[in-house]
């Protein structure tokens, strides 16, 4: 279905190539995932499989596609439309109309079918997805999930051969995410839909991957998923423990790995060490807060001291961004007090308190206006009214803390998503705070980047910063917090910390605490820093079978 | 194809001459009614320009459709409309003081960046989204877009003109002063258009056997005592908004213009 | 009443009745009958123009002064404004104000119709009165309207966004912060949305519509043309040239828009009242035209001096019949 040789592209300004000699082939029906870090030309080779690339990327091309028999460079994107469908990670941003049935309409109007046909099309595609409900709804206020199956429903409209999406799920929240994976898995399952996505975060996506593209640097290696999982650079909690453990085959689902667990003996847990407890830096006492008539917060405290790291979970609309806002200052509170240090905050304003309580909202972008990194910075402290003298100086050691002093020039825009925010933290730090405040942080990053701030944040609670994250993300809660926090329609429901909180929730528990269940552990790393050599119950016999790989590059 | 080839230049040319007609009309309105014995013949001068209007409009935004519209260009006029029409918004809600409306920057900026196609139609639609978004789809309406179409247009022109030169001040300070000379040029012809649906001035003060000039003279005073202060507040609005926010939306838009070149050729 | 045809046929019948005459008893008639209509089905809006309509009613005592202050014609003077004032120097006279209110009542009418409108026609509805030959333009504005309420959530973040930073907006410069990434925001949006539009096979047009722009070039030329006929000769030797300059405009579009090759996906249903609707219309714009009535009343010039206005209850009567869709309004779903 999806034929490369020796495909070699590079944009027009790049220096380097952005896809190096890459061949691979995948059959009809099958679904396919392509993994690497940011940059490494994931979605280059997805908009070359329907002509976005080079047709509205310019620059130069060598080699040969062919996807469902066409030429994409000879047929352009509008020929391929036919063939390829395509779904891009922000819902958002590929809506033509605002609501969802003439959306899925939108692609037929031109495409030369009459009208009872295109009645008919619509139809279809609203059952395929199950959308029927919603067919009269305004697109903007579905959820997340919604919207993204609204999106591949539109792709779907034109009866493509082959559905390509560019992380269709790093925007999504873990249920929503769940939801679309699902729905792509049933297309799969049931139509015999060729799939192919391209996705960093494959806790959730690997069970569904028969073939497993690993690419990096513009070269891509192809294979079957359970044999390429093992090499990852950035592998879920799941592969990780089983390739030290030296399962075989590698389980992709905690169903499979139960069956290996099971065999292996891990030494209990040690109990929570209880952490003296540290100067409060930030104490929400008893706040309520309202949008409109309806309340989202409900009389919530958190106490968040120096050189801690408190996550704060649940589910979406449960109140956890607001009370980030309500610290802030941005969500006006109704009743209780906010505390920074000791002294009552509630009347500060929203400038001064951001001075020393640094907040990371969801999206950077939104602060982003200068012309270069640098500017972005001194903006801040011009906000401030930092002496001009101390200005430079300042910027710099800021820049060099989070590593992105050689981009002090560069255009924020230009950056990626984690330089993008690594450049919003420099702004929002660059005065001192006492406290940070991050929302989400760990939407739309990639494996080594999701690494290098946990690492960031770890050295901020060493200098004694009070740190409060806002996640949906198990994983990286579980390895960085001290202390988790639950809300659910506006109030605390679980308080404790990560051991007691998140090894035996169902919803908020990591894939370790799945795999174990009842030995306490969470994390991979803690897992492997204390197994015992008895543990390891499998030897080298069934190892696997040497692997034949394709590797072009 | 011959004809096809030539017919950009048609358009504009004979648009140029048929609104400047149009423009001129309630001026010649006197000498048409002095061959005529009725009254009743001078109400239908608005219909008659109108519909000359709207004509115009059709053809321009034909000619700019089929000759610049693709799925880049759609998706970037859409969106740049969309703000457009927020801040149309705004300003509906919260009038600013005179005849300011930030409206007209963005046009400008776009047609100054992305060409004379590009801006009229940026101006055209403008007035047509924001008047559908907030209710104000009106009488009026067709005369707004071919006045802000025409903005756009210009901005176009004098993007091209000035574009060449290396000096950004220098770029940013012609964009100003168009952009002040706009506010004034915008006030006069939306006022010469709508008089006739209230209550034409210069008909009122015609008498026979006055002269154009004399009814041009007069128009000239009346314009200053009525409408040159509140346009005078929209042309120094116009320029501060352009010294303002100029540089930052050139800069923001000729970084868009580079990604999306392979699409704009107007 | 449901399709949007019936209401824009509503509104070319009062515009139509309301330019047909400067009796100001007739003037009357039909505002009230719009405002009948108006206030018949009150709807929810949050329009800040639509809710705030009352402002419209200025127009009569704004235009009855502007003209007294400009006219010297009349023979019933109210008072004399010293001569050394420029232009509005001289005596107003109750002519001058009444030929002004006279005009600020068509104008009232005209404005009054066109916000009912605006009250019931939603976008999507003014979009499908757009020729198929424009489809392009039609998606560049759906678009627009789709991302209005995106770009206002937006203007919220940001504002939040900048606020955290210490921001505080104070002179015009300082809201670059904020509309700068507002309009960044908006480009890279824009460069997704058109991926994703031509990867759902959205293109240029097929073939550019030249002999349609031709003809509406040549349409424009004729009915200038006709207009500028009568300064040499006669009015209704400019319809020579205007009527065939419409024709071909009209002709040309109904044939391009068969040759489009964009085809509908929402198409609304004509309801028995639409149809109603749509008949009425007609019946409002005709009725003063029946052979039978002394069109005369019809004008009214209140110069040198002021009289009373005529009535004929034919007339009147057709003025009346405006208010109609007061009363198909209520029964909407048949």
């Amino acid at each position: 279905m999806i034929e490369l040789q020796h495909v070699t592209f590079t944009y027009p300004d790049g220096r380097a190539p952005a896809l190096n000699d890459v061949s691979l082939v995948l059959a009809p029906g099958g679904m396919s995932v392509i993994t690497g870090p940011s940059g490494c030309g994931k979605s280059t080779l997805l908009r070359c499989l329907n002509g976005l690339v080079p047709h509205y990327s310019g620059g130069h091309m060598s080699g040969r596609i062919r996807v469902a028999g066409q030429d994409p460079i000879a047929e352009s994107p509008h020929g391929m439309a036919r063939h390829v469908g395509m779904v891009q990670q922000d819902p958002e941003a590929q809506f033509v109309m605002d609501v969802v049935e003439d959306e899925i309409a939108f692609a037929l109007e031109t495409s030369g079918l009459s009208r009872s046909a295109m009645r008919m099309r619509v139809e279809e595609t609203l059952d395929l997805l199950q959308l029927v409900p919603l067919r009269r709804r305004q697109v903007l206020t579905l959820s997340g999930g919604e919207k993204q199956k609204v999106v591949i429903a539109a792709a779907l409209a034109l009866r493509p051969d082959v559905l390509i999406l560019d992380e269709p799920t790093s925007q999504l929240d873990p249920q929503s995410a769940e939801t679309v994976l699902t729905a792509l898995a049933g297309l799969n399952n049931d139509l015999g839909l060729t799939i192919l996505l391209s996705e960093h975060r494959l806790d959730r996506v690997l069970q569904f991957a028969d073939t497993l593209i690993v690419m990096r640097a513009g070269a891509a290696i192809t294979g079957p998923t359970a044999q390429l999982a093992g090499t990852l650079a950035h592998p879920p909690p799941i592969i990780q423990i089983a390739t030290a453990m030296g399962w075989s085959p590698l389980p992709l689902t905690i169903k499979r790995g139960r069956a290996h667990s099971e065999r292996t003996r891990l030494a209990p847990a040690p109990a929570a060490r209880a952490k003296a407890p540290a100067r409060p830096i930030l104490e929400v006492i008893g706040v309520t807060a309202s949008h409109g008539t309806n309340r989202v917060l409900n009389h919530v405290s958190l106490i968040a001291g120096a050189g801690e790291l408190t996550a704060l979970m649940g589910r979406n609309g449960s109140g956890k961004s607001t009370l980030l806002r309500s610290i802030v200052g941005l969500q006006k509170v109704q009743h209780g007090s906010i505390r920074m240090a000791g002294h009552d905050i509630s009347r500060m304003p929203v400038a001064e308190r951001c001075r020393h309580i640094a907040y990371l909202p969801q999206d950077p972008n939104a602060m982003l206006f200068a012309p270069t990194v640098r500017d972005e910075v001194a903006a801040t402290l011009r906000n401030h009214q930092v002496p001009v003298t101390e200005e430079r100086g300042l910027i710099t050691r800021m820049l060099e803390t989070l590593g992105i002093d050689h981009l002090a020039n560069a255009y924020p825009r230009d950056l990626s998503t984690g330089e993008r925010q690594r450049v919003a933290l420099a702004a929002i730090l660059v005065t001192n705070p006492i406290a940070l405040l991050l929302d989400e942080p760990t939407r739309g990053l990639d494996g080594s980047a999701k690494h290098a701030l946990g690492t960031y944040l770890i050295s901020c609670q060493a200098r004694g910063l009070a740190i409060v994250l806002v996640t949906h993300d198990t994983e990286f809660a579980a390895e960085l917090a001290d202390r988790v926090i639950v809300l659910a329609s506006g109030e605390v429901i679980a308080d404790g910390s990560p051991h007691d909180v998140l090894a035996h929730s169902p919803v908020f528990s990591t894939q370790v605490a799945k795999l174990f269940p009842g030995s306490g552990w969470l994390t991979a790393t803690q897992v492997l820093a204390t197994r015992q050599p008895a543990s390891q119950t499998l030897s080298a016999e069934n190892q696997t079978d040497a692997v034949n790989l394709t590797h072009n590059g | 194809m011959f004809w096809p080839k030539y017919l950009s230049t048609t358009t504009y040319s004979v648009i140029s001459i048929v609104g400047l007609f149009a423009f001129l009309l309630p001026f010649l309105q006197p000498q048409i009614q002095l061959t005529e014995s009725g009254i009743g013949h001078t109400q239908d001068a608005p219909i008659f320009t109108i519909t000359l209007v709207f004509l115009c409009l059709m053809a321009m935004l034909l000619d700019a459709q089929s000759n610049m519209l693709n799925a880049k260009t759609v998706a970037l006029l859409g969106v740049l409309l969309s703000i457009n029409t927020v801040i149309r918004f705004v300003e509906v809600a919260i009038p600013g003081p005179g005849g300011v409306t930030p409206v007209f920057f963005l046009i400008m900026v776009a047609g100054f960046v992305f060409g004379p196609r590009f801006g009229m139609l940026m101006g055209c639609l403008s007035l047509l989204t924001s008047a559908f978004v907030t209710g104000g789809v009106g009488p009026w309406l067709p005369f707004q877009m071919f006045t802000a179409g025409w903005m756009g247009l210009s901005a176009g022109l004098l993007g091209r003109a000035v574009r060449r030169q290396e000096n950004k001040r220098l770029q940013l300070v012609a964009l100003v002063v168009f952009a002040a000379l706009w506010g004034f040029l915008y006030g006069a012809i939306m006022n010469v258009w709508f008089w006739p649906f209230a209550d034409n001035p210069i008909q009122q003060s015609w008498r026979p056997g006055m002269s154009l000039g004399e009814v041009i003279d007069h128009y000239l005073l009346f314009y200053s005592l009525t409408s040159l202060t509140w346009d005078a507040f929209g042309a120094a609005g116009n320029g501060a908004l352009m010294v303002a926010f100029g540089g930052a939306a050139i800069g923001v838009l000729d970084r868009a213009h580079k990604r999306f070149e392979f699409a704009i050729q107007s | 009443m449901r399709h949007p045809l019936g209401w824009v046929a509503w509104l070319a019948a009062c515009s139509a009745s309301v330019w047909r005459t400067r009796n100001p008893l007739y003037l009357i008639l039909a505002v009230l009958a719009i405002v009948l209509v108006r206030n018949s089905s009150k709807t929810e809006s949050d329009n800040p123009s639509v809710s705030s309509w009352r402002w419209i009613f200025a127009m009569v005592p704004i235009s009855a002064l502007f003209n007294a202050l400009w006219t010297r014609v009349g023979d019933t003077r109210l008072f004399v404004l010293p001569d050394w004032l420029p232009l509005v120097g001289g005596a107003i006279t109750l002519e001058a104000l009444t030929y002004g209110a006279q005009n600020g009542l068509v104008l009232l009418a005209l404005l009054l119709a066109f916000s009912v409108v605006n009250q019931h026609l939603s976008i999507h509805d003014w979009i499908s009165f757009v020729p198929r030959v424009f489809h392009q333009l039609a998606v560049v504005v759906t678009i627009a309207v789709t991302y209005v309420p995106l770009s206002i959530r937006e203007i919220h973040v940001i504002r939040d966004a900048q606020t955290i930073r210490g921001h505080q907006p104070r002179g015009a410069r300082d809201w670059v912060p904020l509309f700068v990434p507002l309009l960044t925001g908006a480009l890279e949006r824009a460069l997704t949305l058109s991926e994703s539009m031509a990867a759902r096979g959205f293109a240029a047009p097929v073939k550019p519509s030249w002999s349609l722009q031709g003809s509406v070039i040549a349409g424009a030329a004729l009915i200038c043309l006709g207009g500028l006929t009568p300064m040499l000769s006669n009015q209704i030797h400019g319809l020579i040239f205007i009527l065939p300059g419409i024709a071909l405009v009209v002709i040309a579009l109904l044939f391009s828009e068969r040759r489009s090759g964009v085809v509908r996906y929402e198409v609304q249903h004509l309801w028995r009242m639409d149809m109603l609707a749509l008949f009425l219309s007609v019946v409002v714009v005709l009725l003063p035209m029946a052979p039978w009535l002394d069109s005369r009343s019809l004008v009214y010039y209140p110069y040198p001096v002021l009289t009373a206005p005529a009535f004929d209850p034919w007339f009147g009567g057709g003025m009346m019949l405006i208010a109609f869709p007061a009363f198909l309004a209520k029964r909407s779903h048949i």
